[in-house]
């Protein structure tokens, strides 16, 4: 039995059940859980053993499909991630408006994104993105938000800017080397241009989904827009779809040699196509901290907050080598285990709550205990705080920039994460902590599933803190199956321990340390007589003569790093999204005049005719 | 357990030990500077101590929630686990900074403030969230110039081993980084006057501003743990300083020496400057520190 | 033997002249005739093309009257014409389904008009005589002008106006670019025309074909000469824009193809002129459609702008590209059925003026339509697997390799531009908010039955892989018979 064929005949019944079932609740949700599960389950069973099945799926030489540990990895994240997104909908979505194609089209995404990532053809591929951009945008319309279809289109559009880029540079591939595969690619019937531009192009196609800065003025609105347990899967799982392309199109098809080819720079060891790239990522991590920083809605926040941890990816995509490849696999597991965590929590407050700005929530942390503590795990993950998963992304990454002597991108890619410790506190404190509101008093508990989705990436990331050399093992194994050039540089794990030529670090040990000492610390903390402990309430603080009361709460949430905006807002009012918006408009401005071409008037269009023959004559007759 | 690993245990917990002890002295003899200097007596030696004793020793304490009541802990849990990331010397004064380099242990300084920050924001105390938030632009701020340093070191010893960056500037003061890289020590110097939180960078606590920020909340062994934890830190934070620019030291006489007069240069500056405006605190440290601190790395790299 | 193939021409003829007999006995017949008709013609396609499957689909010829070809008129029938033949017929048996109640007082005449249009078309894609060629594009053109003034308003007999200024000046250019090379080669047949028109001077050639080729742009609806297409579908009444659009355009632009392909055997500097002009009709099209208010006057620029793509495709020359420009005119025709028969229906519904902004939330009254038209919407835009993403890629794949990079990234980034107006579409008939026009919900199974059907071919085209592969087979010969001037020769003068 062929592994492809039985994992797309699952998923395809899940698909079909969503719409068979569209309208009762119960049965469709369970059988497109089971669906995804059974999936799960099959890809994990068969991750690394390939004998005895078949593991490759082709059709007329014109559609190729694969089965391979690379593929796996991304399959699994999709899988996993899309699974508790719609686990978490459940309760999320019940008896909202959409909530019966909201599946349908998940599914399609769903879909689409497993072809995309199993296929070993640039058409099979295509049609994977395209279906996978399509469901997305789909289910974007299906939230209650008001100006839904204003950034879902955008997205679409913009998205749709990146594909066309991505099929040009396809049609230009397949014209010369007359394959759409993968493997068929060879660099040297291509001039240094034609390289070039080539890279470019598959690059924008590419950047755009993963909402890389300039391309990025889709994402805080798609993001913030769609129904936010799709945002989950949107920014954990369907974003790092940009990061799995430049994998196989530069590194698995084009090849690092070929990439050299377009201008090498000795003293960073890299192309400077890469280098390009590098930097990429470290205005896009810089840039989308600092717009996080500064946002008031927890929805834009995250958002922003994403495209930052997109830009960590593309740094390591850029320098191309062993650590940095290691080092953005490692991130795309831990960024769609916080994100998704994280926006399932905000879906839960803002299901409970219907509060959207930051300054209109806090003090749940008694209401929703469960999210709070994922919350607390996920933020210390997405700061890089030792010694959970987030450090492991953090180390690999300055080291493997470190490696390749890029001194000044590192400088600023660790302030941006530095950053990233900013906003991230803001998650818990204005929403968890501070002074609650009185209309929030009677705020339930997250829903039971909603729960569960949030806690299960919770723990991945605290075994992932402990345990990084479980996932380098996977992603060693794929790294050797993409067939990069060269090994010259690597980073050496011996069991939870990751050294280099420039540093190193032992996870377990640090993670044990910090544990034995929390312990102890608390033993020692408790070891004291014990005293009467009184529990008062947050009104008996100290409030330099403030009154306070329930109705008027004392919270610092509103413009809560005001500092930081108003020391760089001769900076901030210049924004690509400006810029993008005024460009459209401009456009928009030119398809009116392009329109008064036709004037309506019979003799004007007979004085066209007139033109035409002559022009026609002059051009023929010469 | 071995008697190698015995060892080490050991003369780790006397360092933690020996590092609250320090820093309470220095601390306090901070005060005494400063009085003389404000032509006043100042409190005696002892002050801190009894201070300290006396809060840990109070028995009935309040808390608004459970937060509070653990955010101390994980501080406390944050900073020793930094503590014991540094080289304090050689051999068993290495303590456990064959587990992290100086990557990880610029990450794990930010556990304590975490931790200090989610009991604060427990609190509830509008006060010690403002003072958390100009402490976080403060470090945002601080960050930029002192990565900038830091990075270059790596980049000038082709390592992030703090012990490997020690042993390269072997060999009299002029190898010391501060001196041999001037630009890279004046970035890690001015980057240091916000990392010490003294005037006029002591935006985050502000005496009579913001109350007295993040710790506004706290009293009794709340306030006990924070002013051992603090004491630590600075202890530790310096210690690192000393051993990234100043040469480390061979035995823990001439490292609490060094760390003294490091101590000092925060302080006399803090006399001489009132407070600044959170504004220019964040823009101060983007402008002159940065730009020396690339000029820094721009040498130090070509 | 396949003489009954003249029927597709005769029994339309007689038809049309039938119905005012017809109404003479009872009024309300005549507008079941064209569904007669059409379904008659659907039938004996089909016939056709299992006769051509059986003969190892070699294109024949019908000899009319028993004449060998160079003396007499022939039609000339492979499988190019039979998918057009088919197209129209299928397009028009739906359409005249839709008519059904839907022109206001409508008379007999309309319908005779009606079924002299849909004549005229068939027979532009199955002779084999350029002169015969003229009269059938006379046909069309003037049951055209008639059937565009047929409202009678001010909007209508102003575009009619428009239309026959135009109109005529292309059947000049037409009638002087024939009779030039029926001086120089004293025959009509294309085949024999074909024969000789290397022995005709150049500077004659090449006059006779700057004059076909400006009389037939105008017919084609390419820029600068196609200022008539938005005020006459605008004001025509919806059931006949839809036939101008699916059906008589692309008739048209067979002509064109087959005029400069057979008759003048056109090299690369034509064509590249052609692509030029396709490209410049295809961007000018696409964004005067931006800005558009009105739903009938976007779709017409959006028809033009699809004319443009065709034109590019088929002025690829290679056979790939040319059986991607027979795709997307068989796709063009089905999604722009869907697109004015489907608005049209929501316009009646609410009964609005025809503008976008009228059709705000339809989509909560009438569900079916609406997915269906923004499920073609999507297939149109060429969102694979759909069937729109397969003519757009055999396209592209065509005018890359013939070299042309940058009218590939063009044709996409009028794509792009298409997609923007089109879900802007979308994003009205979506919108959430309560209708305010005053809907009267009548659910008229004559006009959901074509809407359904359509939808049904897209998804015949889309998702049953199998019919795919031997559909491409035969787009392959298609364009093969439009392209290779010697095996038309020779089946039509024999060898």
């Amino acid at each position: 039995m062929n592994v492809l064929r039985t994992i797309a005949l699952i998923l395809s019944l899940g698909f079909l059940s969503s719409i068979l079932f569209y309208k009762i609740r119960e049965l469709r949700n369970l059988s497109i859980i089971a669906s995804l599960s059974v999936a799960l389950g099959f890809v994990i069973k068969f991750f690394g053993i390939y004998t005895g099945i078949k593991r490759a799926f082709s059709y007329k030489d014109l559609f190729y499909f694969k089965f391979d540990a690379f593929s796996n990895f991304f399959v699994v994240l999709i899988l996993g991630v899309g699974l508790l997104a719609i686990l978490a909908s459940w309760n999320y979505m019940k008896e909202k408006k959409g909530e019966t194609f909201f599946y349908v089209f998940f599914m399609l995404t769903i879909l689409g994104m497993v072809g995309l990532v199993y296929s070993r053809d640039m058409l099979s591929f295509f049609i994977g993105w395209e279906v996978m951009t399509m469901g997305s945008f789909l289910v974007i319309l299906q939230s209650n938000e008001k100006d839904r279809f204003k950034f879902a289109l955008r997205y679409f559009i913009i998205s749709l800017i990146g594909a066309y880029s991505l099929l040009w540079s396809m049609f230009i591939i397949y014209n010369k080397v007359h394959s759409f595969k993968f493997s068929a690619f060879n660099s040297s019937v291509f001039t240094k241009g034609e390289l070039t531009t080539l890279l470019i192009t598959i690059s924008i196609g590419f950047l755009i989904k993963a909402a890389i800065m300039p391309f990025h003025t889709w994402a805080s609105g798609a993001y913030s827009r769609s129904p936010l347990t799709f945002t989950a899967f949107f920014s954990g799982a369907m974003s790092k779809m940009g990061i799995y392309g430049l994998f196989i199109f530069l590194y698995g098809s084009i090849g690092l040699s070929a990439i050299y080819k377009t201008g090498y720079n000795e003293f960073f060891q890299t192309s400077y196509f890469q280098y390009t790239l590098v930097w990429l990522g470290v205005i896009t991590a810089f840039l989308g901290t600092l717009r996080a920083i500064l946002s008031e809605d927890i929805r834009v926040m995250l958002a922003y907050s994403s495209v930052g941890q997109l830009g960590y990816m593309l740094i390591g995509i850029g320098l191309g080598s062993t650590l940095g490849l290691t080092a953005t696999l490692f991130h795309v597991v831990t960024h769609g285990l916080f994100k998704t965590s994280l926006f399932i929590v905000v879906a839960a407050i803002i299901h409970r709550t219907g509060k959207t700005k930051f300054h209109e929530l806090g003090g749940l942390i008694n209401n929703m205990p469960i999210a709070f503590i994922a919350t607390l795990i996920s933020i210390i993950t997405l700061a890089g705080i030792p010694p959970l998963g987030g450090f492991a992304t953090k180390w690999l990454l300055y080291e493997a920039m470190i490696e390749k002597r890029m001194f000044f991108a590192t400088a600023i890619t660790m302030l941006a994460s530095i950053g990233a410790f900013l906003y991230a506190y803001r998650l818990i404190q204005n929403l968890f902590l501070g002074q609650r509101k009185l209309e929030h008093d009677d705020v339930k508990p997250a829903p039971l599933t909603m729960q569960i989705a949030m806690l299960i990436p919770a723990l991945g990331m605290v075994f992932l803190g402990f345990f990084p050399n479980l996932l380098i093992k996977y992603t060693n194994l794929f790294i050797e199956l993409i067939n990069i050039d060269f090994f010259k540089l690597g980073v050496k794990v011996t069991d939870t321990a990751f050294t280099n030529s420039y540093g190193y670090w032992n996870a377990f040990y640090l993670g044990s340390a910090v544990v034995i000492i929390f312990i102890v610390s608390t033993i020692y903390y408790n070891l004291q007589r014990r005293a009467k402990i009184y529990k008062i309430g947050q009104l008996d603080i100290y409030t330099a003569g403030e009154y306070v009361t329930r109705e008027t709460p004392l919270n610092y949430s509103f413009n809560f790093y005001g500092f930081i905006f108003d020391s760089l807002k001769p900076a901030i009012k210049y924004s690509v999204t400006n810029f993008i918006t005024r460009i459209s408009k401009e456009f928009i401005a030119l398809s009116d005049f392009v329109r008064r071409i036709y004037t309506g008037n019979g003799q004007h269009y007979a004085i066209f005719t007139m033109i035409f023959t002559i022009i026609t004559l002059i051009y023929f007759l010469s | 357990m071995s008697t190698d690993s015995m060892y080490r245990l050991l003369v780790t917990i006397a360092v933690i030990l020996g590092s609250i002890i320090y820093g309470f002295f220095i601390n306090s003899l901070a005060r005494r500077i400063t009085a003389r200097v404000q032509n006043r007596m100042g409190p005696p030696l002892k002050q801190p101590f009894i201070d300290v004793i006396k809060l840990y020793s109070k028995r009935t304490f309040v808390t608004h929630g459970i937060m509070q009541t653990l955010g101390p802990i994980l501080m406390l849990t944050g900073i020793i686990s930094t503590l014991i990331l540094i080289p304090y010397g050689k051999g068993y004064l290495t303590l456990y900074s064959s587990n992290g380099d100086l990557i990880t242990i610029l990450y794990i300084m930010t556990f304590g403030q975490l931790a200090m920050a989610l009991a604060v924001g427990q609190a509830g105390n509008p006060y010690g969230t403002i003072g958390v938030a100009r402490g976080l632009t403060r470090m945002f701020g601080y960050e930029l110039p002192l990565i900038l340093a830091l990075i270059s070191l790596i980049a000038l010893n082709h390592s992030a081993d703090v012990n490997v960056i020690i042993a390269n500037q072997h060999g009299g003061i002029a190898n010391w980084n501060a001196f041999r890289h001037p630009f890279v020590g004046i970035t890690a110097l001015l980057a240091m006057l916000g990392m010490m939180s003294y005037q006029p960078f002591d935006n985050a606590s502000a005496p009579a501003e913001v109350a007295s920020g993040p710790i506004t909340e706290f009293g009794g062994k709340f306030m006990a743990i924070m002013m051992t934890t603090n004491a630590m830190f600075v202890v530790a934070k310096l210690a690192l300083l000393v051993d990234l620019f100043f040469g480390g030291a061979s035995n823990i006489f001439i490292l609490a020496l060094k760390i003294f007069l490091l101590y000092l240069y925060p302080l006399f500056v803090g006399l001489v400057f009132p407070r600044f405006a959170m504004e220019d605190t964040f823009l101060f440290f983007w402008k002159w520190p940065t730009l020396i601190g690339f000029i820094g790395l721009a040498i130090a790299i070509f | 033997m396949v003489d009954y193939a003249i029927l597709l021409i005769a029994l339309p003829l007689f038809a049309a002249f039938l119905i005012p007999l017809v109404a003479m006995v009872n009024k309300n017949w005549p507008k079941y005739i064209p569904i007669l008709v059409t379904a008659f013609n659907s039938v004996l396609s089909i016939n056709l093309l299992l006769y051509l499957n059986a003969h190892n689909g070699t294109p024949f010829i019908v000899k009319i009257g028993g004449f060998i070809p160079p003396f007499g008129i022939n039609l000339f029938i492979g499988y190019l014409a039979i998918i057009l033949l088919m197209l129209i017929s299928f397009v028009g048996l739906m359409i005249s389904l839709y008519t059904i109640n839907t022109v206001k007082d409508a008379e007999s005449r309309y319908y005779m008009l009606f079924i002299l249009l849909l004549m005229g078309v068939t027979g532009l894609v199955i002779t084999g005589d350029l002169f015969n060629m003229f009269v059938f594009l006379e046909i069309t053109s003037i049951s055209a002008y008639s059937l565009t003034a047929y409202k009678r308003d001010g909007l209508s007999l102003e575009a009619s106006m428009k239309y026959i200024l135009i109109g005529s000046l292309a059947s000049v250019f037409v009638l002087i670019g024939i009779g030039v090379i029926y001086y120089s080669t004293h025959t009509l047949n294309i085949a024999d025309i074909s024969n000789h028109i290397n022995t005709v001077p150049k500077y004659i050639k090449m006059f006779s074909l700057s004059m076909l080729l400006i009389g037939l742009a105008i017919e084609a609806e390419l820029f600068p000469v196609n200022g008539w297409v938005p005020d006459v579908y605008q004001a025509s009444p919806t059931p006949v824009t839809t036939i101008f659009s699916s059906i008589v355009v692309k008739a048209t632009i067979y002509v064109f193809f087959r005029v400069l392909f057979t008759v003048f055997r056109a090299d690369l500097t034509v064509m590249n002129f052609v692509m030029g002009l396709g490209v410049i009709t295809l961007l000018i099209g696409e964004i005067s459609a931006l800005k558009q208010v009105n739903i009938k006057r976007m779709l017409a620029y959006s028809s033009i702008g699809q004319v443009g793509l065709i034109v590019i495709a088929i002025s690829s020359y290679s056979s790939m590209g040319v059986a991607g420009g027979i795709y997307q005119m068989i796709n063009h025709a089905i999604f722009k059925g869907i697109l004015f028969l489907g608005t049209a229906y929501m316009i009646t519904s609410v009964s609005g003026t025809g503008k976008i902004s009228d059709l705000k939330g339809i989509a909560q009254k009438m569900p079916i339509s609406s997915f269906i038209v923004s499920f073609s919407i999507i297939a149109l835009l060429g969102v694979p697997p759909l069937t729109g993403f397969w003519a757009k890629m055999m396209i592209l794949s065509s005018v890359m390799s013939s070299g042309h990079q940058i009218i590939v990234a063009l044709i996409l980034f009028a794509t792009v531009v298409e997609a923007v107006y089109y879900l802007k579409f979308i994003a009205v008939i979506y919108d959430s908010s309560e209708i305010t026009n005053s809907f009267k919900s009548t659910i008229k199974f004559n006009k959901i039955v074509p809407i359904v059907l359509f939808a049904l071919t897209i998804i015949l085209f889309s998702v049953v892989p199998q019919f795919l592969v031997k559909f491409q087979d035969v787009l392959l010969k298609a364009a093969n018979e439009l392209t290779n001037v010697s095996s038309y020769i020779s089946i039509v003068l024999g060898s």
